[in-house]
This record gives C-alpha cells, sequence and structure tokens, in this order.
C-alpha cells in the first residue's frame, strides 16, 4: 500500500498555500474553490495510490479533450450537467414551486439567430431520405392553463446521421436547416413540421467516448428535440423531449431524460393535409406549461457561450 | 546619316507572338531568337565597324566605302546606329563602346555587334598601346563567339600613322598580340590611305593596310552564307537539344510524381483493407451474439440508474465501436488524414474530424456494426469515404499541385518544340 502524507501538516499547510488560501487580495470564493478542489484529487491520489504516470495520463487527457473540444461534452457524460438539474429542482421544491414542464440539459449545439415565424413552421430545408416526417405541436400555458399568448419557441434537433446543421461536418445541411423559432398566437398554440431525428453519440474516437471505454459505457443519446421557451412573463423553459420508443430513453449517457419528456409519437395519415409531401407521418403533441419567476426574477437563466448565426 | 530606324528598337526584343512559346521555356535564348530573326529576314551580308569612340571607327569605314557617308568628330559623334551600303554589304558604325554601359547607345552598338552583324571590324587605335579591360572583355567574347557562330572578327589596329615610327607601332602590335595570342592583327592608315587615293600614290595606299584589310575582308564575306547557315543550324540545334533536355526531365518528373501518387495510394488502400479485414473479424464475435437483440430493449424509468441487460449491452458494442473508432483513426492519422478539409469543419471543434464525417455520430446497434464491418459492401463504403478524405489531405493536393505543374511545364515544352521551325528551314 502506498504512503499516507495527505492528513499530515506539511501538506495541509502546501494546500492552503497552492490556493493562497491564507493570503490578503485574490477571489476568495475561487479560493475556497480551488482549495477543495485540488485537496480532494491529492486526496484520491493517495487513496488510489496513483503512480506518476497514471497522473500524467490524466493531464495529457485534459489536452485532448480541450483540444478536440469535448470538454462540454464530458461534462454531460460525467453528469455534471444533469447534477446541476438536480439542484435546480431541489431548490424549486425548496421554493415550493411544482408542476410546470420539466427541466432539462441544453447540450452545446443551440445556434442563437433561427428566423421567427408566426404560429407555425417548416424546419427541415434539406431532403433526408432516411428521416420520415414529423410534425410537432402543442400549446404554450401558464401555471394557471391559460395559454401563453407572443411565446418564442425555439425547436432544435438532428438529422437522421445525428448531426445539428451548423456543425455538420458533411457540409450537407443549409443554415438554420432542422431549426425554427415560433412565435405564439393569442391561442398559445405551435406547430413544427420537420424530420424524425435520430439518436446519436459522442465521437466514436474522440476523448469523451475514450474515458467512457475505461469505464465500460456508450456514449450515446436517444434521438431528442431540444426546445427553449422564452416569454417576458415567465422563467425561461430550457428543455427537450425524447423519442417514444427509442431504446436508449433510459439509457442516455447525458442523463437527460425525465418523466414527463417522452410524449407519445402517434402515426397519423393524410400528411399532405398538415403541409407534408407524404401521406403517413407522425405526429407528437408537446404541451409546455412555464413557470412563474420568483420575486419578479428568473432565477434559473444560464450564462453560457452560445453558437450564432 | 542614313539611319535604319527599325534599328531603335531595344537591343534583343524578339518577334513575341512568333517565339512566345519557345520564350516561356527558354527565357535566356532571346537574343538567340532575335538573332534568329535577323537571319530569316538578312539578304546583304552586314559589316560592323566597333570599337571606343575616337579610335577612328568612322573614317575607316569612309575609306572602305570610298566616300564620307559617316561622320567623323573628335568627340563621340557616333550615337546611333549608323548605316550604309557599299558594294553589296551592309557597313554599320556602332556607337563607341565607352563607360556608359547601360546608355541606349551601348544598347545599338550591342544591337549592331550581336545581331545585325556576320562580320565584326574590332577597331582600337595604335596610339592608346595595349588593349584596355572592356576592350578584351568584349574581345574574347567576340572570339568564343566566332568560334561557336563562325561569325568572323577581324581586329584592326587603326591611326598606325600617328606612331613616331615602325618601332613604337611593332611594339604596340606585339603587345597586343600577347594580349589576343592566336589572332591575326591587321594596322591601317586610313589617312595613308585617304592621300593615297588623292595623291594618287599606290605605294602609299599600299603602306596604308587597307588593301590588305580588304582581301582579309572579301575572304570573310565570302565565307558568309554559309556562316549563316552554320548559325542558323546551330541556334535551332542548341535550343532544340535544350529543350528537349527541358522535356526529357519534366516528363521524368511527372512519371515519376504519378507513379509516387499511385504507390502512396497504393499502401493507403492497402492498409486500409487489411486493417478493416482485422476489425470485420473481431466486430463478428462482438454482434455475433445468440438471441434476440437486448441493446433495441428500452429500459424503464425505474432503471434509469440501474444496470440491466440492455444497457450492458449497448455499453459492449459501444466500446466495441469505439476501439474499431479509434484504430481507425490512428492508422489514418498515419497517412495524415485526420482533421476535416477547411471547408467543411464546423464552430463543434470535436466534429471536425474525418472519422465523425465517415462514420457519423448516429447510434450503431448490432446490425449497424455487421453491416458496416462484417459486409463486404460495408467495409468498401468505408474504404472509399476513407479514401476520398485521403485525396483530401494536405499532403495529396500537395502533390496534385506538383504534377498539375509538372504536366503544364511538359505541355509548354512541346508547344516551344513545335514552335521551332526544323533544322533546315530557319
Amino acid at each position: 500500500m502506498g504512503v499516507k502524507i495527505f492528513n499530515g501538516k506539511d501538506v495541509q499547510d502546501f494546500l492552503r498555500i497552492i490556493a493562497n488560501l491564507d493570503g490578503a487580495s485574490g477571489n476568495e470564493r475561487a479560493k475556497q474553490v480551488v482549495h477543495r478542489i485540488v485537496s480532494d484529487l491529492f486526496k484520491t491520489i493517495e487513496d488510489f495510490d496513483l503512480t506518476p504516470d497514471e497522473v500524467w495520463l490524466g493531464i495529457n487527457y485534459l489536452n485532448k479533450l480541450g483540444s478536440e473540444g469535448e470538454a462540454a461534452l464530458l461534462a454531460a457524460g460525467i453528469g455534471l450537467e444533469h447534477y446541476i438539474d438536480m439542484r435546480l429542482d431541489a431548490e424549486d421544491a425548496e421554493l415550493g414551486i411544482t408542476g410546470g414542464t420539466p427541466r432539462t440539459i441544453e447540450g452545446p449545439l443551440y445556434v442563437a439567430g433561427a428566423p421567427e415565424q408566426k404560429s407555425k413552421a417548416r424546419l427541415d430545408k434539406n431532403p433526408d431520405p432516411d428521416a420520415g416526417p414529423l410534425r410537432i405541436h402543442g400549446r404554450v400555458t401558464g401555471p394557471d392553463g391559460a395559454p401563453v399568448a407572443d411565446a418564442l419557441v425555439e425547436v432544435w434537433h438532428s438529422d437522421s446521421k445525428g448531426f445539428y446543421s451548423h456543425f455538420d461536418p458533411t457540409g450537407r445541411q443549409s443554415e438554420f436547416n432542422l431549426r425554427g423559432a415560433i412565435r405564439t398566437g393569442a391561442d398559445g398554440r405551435y406547430e413544427v413540421l420537420t424530420r424524425m431525428p435520430a439518436s446519436y453519440g459522442c465521437p466514436p474516437s474522440g476523448a469523451t467516448q475514450t474515458l467512457l471505454n475505461q469505464l465500460n459505457r456508450h456514449g450515446n443519446r436517444p434521438a431528442h428535440v431540444h426546445f427553449f421557451v422564452t416569454t417576458d412573463s415567465f422563467r425561461k423553459l430550457t428543455t427537450q423531449f425524447n423519442i417514444e420508443g427509442d431504446p436508449l430513453i433510459w439509457d442516455d449517457f447525458a442523463f437527460a431524460t425525465r418523466e414527463g419528456l417522452i410524449p407519445h409519437v402517434v402515426e397519423r395519415t393524410g400528411g399532405q393535409a398538415v403541409g407534408f409531401e407524404e401521406d403517413g407521418y407522425r405526429d407528437i403533441e408537446f404541451n409546455i406549461e412555464l413557470t412563474p419567476k420568483v420575486a419578479g426574477k428568473d432565477n434559473q437563466i444560464v450564462e453560457r457561450a452560445r453558437a450564432a448565426a | 546619316m542614313p539611319e535604319d530606324s527599325s534599328l531603335r528598337q531595344p537591343a534583343t526584343r524578339a518577334h513575341p507572338a512568333r517565339w512566345r512559346d519557345v520564350l516561356y521555356v527558354l527565357p535566356q535564348r532571346e537574343g538567340d531568337l532575335a538573332r534568329l530573326d535577323e537571319l530569316a529576314v538578312a539578304d546583304a551580308p552586314v559589316v560592323t565597324v566597333i570599337g571606343k569612340y575616337n579610335h577612328g571607327k568612322s573614317r575607316l569605314l569612309n575609306e572602305l566605302i570610298r566616300r564620307d557617308a559617316f561622320a567623323v568628330a573628335d568627340r563621340r559623334q557616333t550615337v546611333h546606329l549608323a548605316e550604309c551600303r557599299h558594294a553589296g554589304v551592309r557597313w554599320l558604325d556602332a556607337p563607341g563602346l565607352d563607360a556608359d554601359v547601360a546608355g541606349e547607345d551601348d544598347r545599338h552598338a550591342l544591337r549592331a555587334v550581336w545581331l545585325a552583324s556576320d562580320i565584326r571590324l574590332f577597331v582600337h587605335a595604335a596610339r592608346e598601346g595595349e588593349l584596355d579591360a572592356v576592350e578584351r572583355a568584349l574581345l574574347e567574347a567576340l572570339r568564343a563567339d566566332s568560334r561557336r557562330t563562325r561569325r568572323e572578327t577581324l581586329i584592326v589596329v587603326t591611326q598606325a600613322d600617328q606612331m613616331e615610327d615602325d618601332d613604337a607601332l611593332g611594339r604596340v602590335m606585339s603587345a597586343i598580340a600577347d594580349q589576343v595570342p592566336g589572332a591575326g592583327l591587321l594596322v591601317v592608315s586610313s589617312t595613308r590611305h585617304r592621300r593615297g587615293l588623292e595623291d594618287g600614290k599606290t605605294l602609299l595606299i599600299q603602306r596604308s593596310g587597307i588593301p590588305e584589310l580588304e582581301r582579309a575582308l572579301a575572304d570573310a564575306l565570302a565565307r558568309v552564307p554559309a556562316a549563316r547557315a552554320h548559325e542558323a543550324r546551330l541556334l535551332l540545334g542548341e535550343m532544340r537539344a535544350e529543350l528537349e533536355t527541358v522535356r526529357r526531365a519534366e516528363a521524368e518528373t511527372l512519371s515519376s510524381l504519378r507513379q509516387q501518387q499511385a504507390a502512396q495510394r497504393h499502401v493507403f488502400d492497402d492498409g486500409l483493407e487489411t486493417l478493416l479485414a482485422a476489425i470485420g473479424r473481431d466486430m463478428e464475435v462482438v454482434v455475433a451474439l445468440a438471441g434476440p437483440d437486448l441493446a433495441l430493449v428500452a429500459d424503464t424509468g425505474r432503471e434509469r440508474y440501474a444496470t440491466t441487460a440492455a444497457k450492458l449491452e449497448r455499453a459492449h458494442i459501444q466500446v466495441a465501436y469505439s476501439r474499431a473508432c479509434i484504430h481507425l483513426d490512428g492508422f489514418l492519422a498515419g497517412h495524415g488524414v485526420s482533421g476535416l478539409p477547411r471547408e467543411q469543419q464546423t464552430a463543434a471543434g470535436s466534429l471536425n474530424t474525418v472519422m465523425v464525417a465517415v462514420m457519423g455520430v448516429s447510434v450503431k446497434f448490432r446490425a449497424d456494426l455487421h453491416r458496416m464491418f462484417c459486409e463486404a459492401p460495408g467495409r468498401a463504403r468505408l474504404q472509399a469515404a476513407f479514401a476520398h478524405y485521403f485525396e483530401l489531405s494536405r499532403s495529396r493536393a500537395a502533390l496534385r499541385d506538383r504534377i498539375t505543374e509538372s504536366s503544364v511545364a511538359l505541355d509548354a515544352a512541346d508547344r516551344a518544340l513545335a514552335a521551332l521551325p526544323p533544322d533546315t528551314a530557319p
């Protein structure tokens, strides 16, 4: 077994110096967080008797992760993003906020600037023969069930290869393909015509899946459709629903699946009447109930770097 | 003073359209091409008198053509190329070769010496003694040209009458003879010749050296047609040989680049095929499980944090698939095929790889993996898709560019050879 020095005065003093915990200036919160994270890391090294080779393997892995731009993917994969959601839920419970459409993670592939349309939008701009027609529609309401007018419903999802427009390395999708921004009317209704998304996962030879291989875990997600719902009066909703029947629904590497976010998929005919070229299509009704602001403020707004086009 | 205005053009401007293709490959042959143009239109033989100013060039010419056609003065007089016809010969008086070597005068002089002349009379005044460095350099070039083109250069020491006595003249002649060993020197006095003619003194005419010069000139003039034919053949032959050398070298380069291109592709194709076959064999074991594909059976919400047989199966095939991709990625990186071409890159760095573009990120189940890796058409599709990106890789694109350049150069050499007339018809 390895040596035990972590609890000794020397290491503890060293940790305080690393974070400059006793120094006068600097950001107190940053000092405390760094002190904790480095302490936990040191303790991990001691408890598992990590060899220098193993430590350097980890450090070099961080470089690989960064150079491949996969830090946000790993954050989803190690549950960080979902853990934040769990905390927000618990906060709501403490505040007594119940009901409303469940929130779930945003993911890294939102693009601001989709052209806004009134009540209804067609999202597919490029042919995708492997993806059948899909109609999504529903009503945006407040906690009282009353329709919310002028809500902006932003929708984005992948194509049949698992690629999003603006992030498609095959170059097959045009701008804002499978992305839309729909403004509700007085009835609070929105409707989009699009194609079925696919389940997809981490780049198979990328840094995230490479780590997951060590855990014997896959990096895949069930097919899903992302939503932002923004109004003046309620909290902004960030959510996704999954496509019912996807085998990965409760085996999502990002842990974003929630009860209440798996609406029924209904096979329908008469597609031409709703605006499709085909007769048969699938139909999903996804109603959205917004939650009130807390003391006049949206306590859930997340600031993070997002792409814009 | 008669003057050929066409000679006012820059010294060595070859006919642009006729020789464009040749000049493109052999720009250094501009002067030779201009000379070929001269030879094509030349009729009468051309005798050019050259030398430093005030060495008696114009005066000598006047004696040779028996009239005062060329201006004679103490200061630098002959600033343009002056021309006169006499006895079936074009006589050219080149501007004096002096210090301002880059000036217009010297370009005229060069044109006279290098392009227009069949015979050069290199004039040096006896009173100046030895040849100076400029004269020696020019003479060296002229004599080298004579050996090559058979255009003759006669060295004429003028103003012999200005020497104190025959001894003094003898010393100068001997000094010059040492400077240009093997060259025949002619000594003349234009003054004596003129006086001899005016006074009807045959002896003076004899002693002027002009008759001897005229005999030497007549012999040289008789050799001009043969010399011209030789020179045209020589220039065309040299250029043809040079172009053929260029063409041969370019053809060899092109062929070697194409071999390299084919060999690289062969190595890539072979290596990838072998690797895909190995992955296919490993994948057979992964996907060849008996019974239904558990991965396709959805779990329930109650099992969200539980381990199920379906989850294990999904992890099992995904990890196997990931390992196959990591192998492929390593092979591709070894062939310079990692990042996407710039025009395909997206804002998400993690997706800008050939692996992602080819494999996609959609979830692969057992049947997908079997189709992709265990069946020949699936492997062939991957083979073709990776080969597509191999050809887009930086080193392959650079090789393609070099092949294009080489092929353009080969075409240029072919066009230049076609533009060159046959040896017999300059």
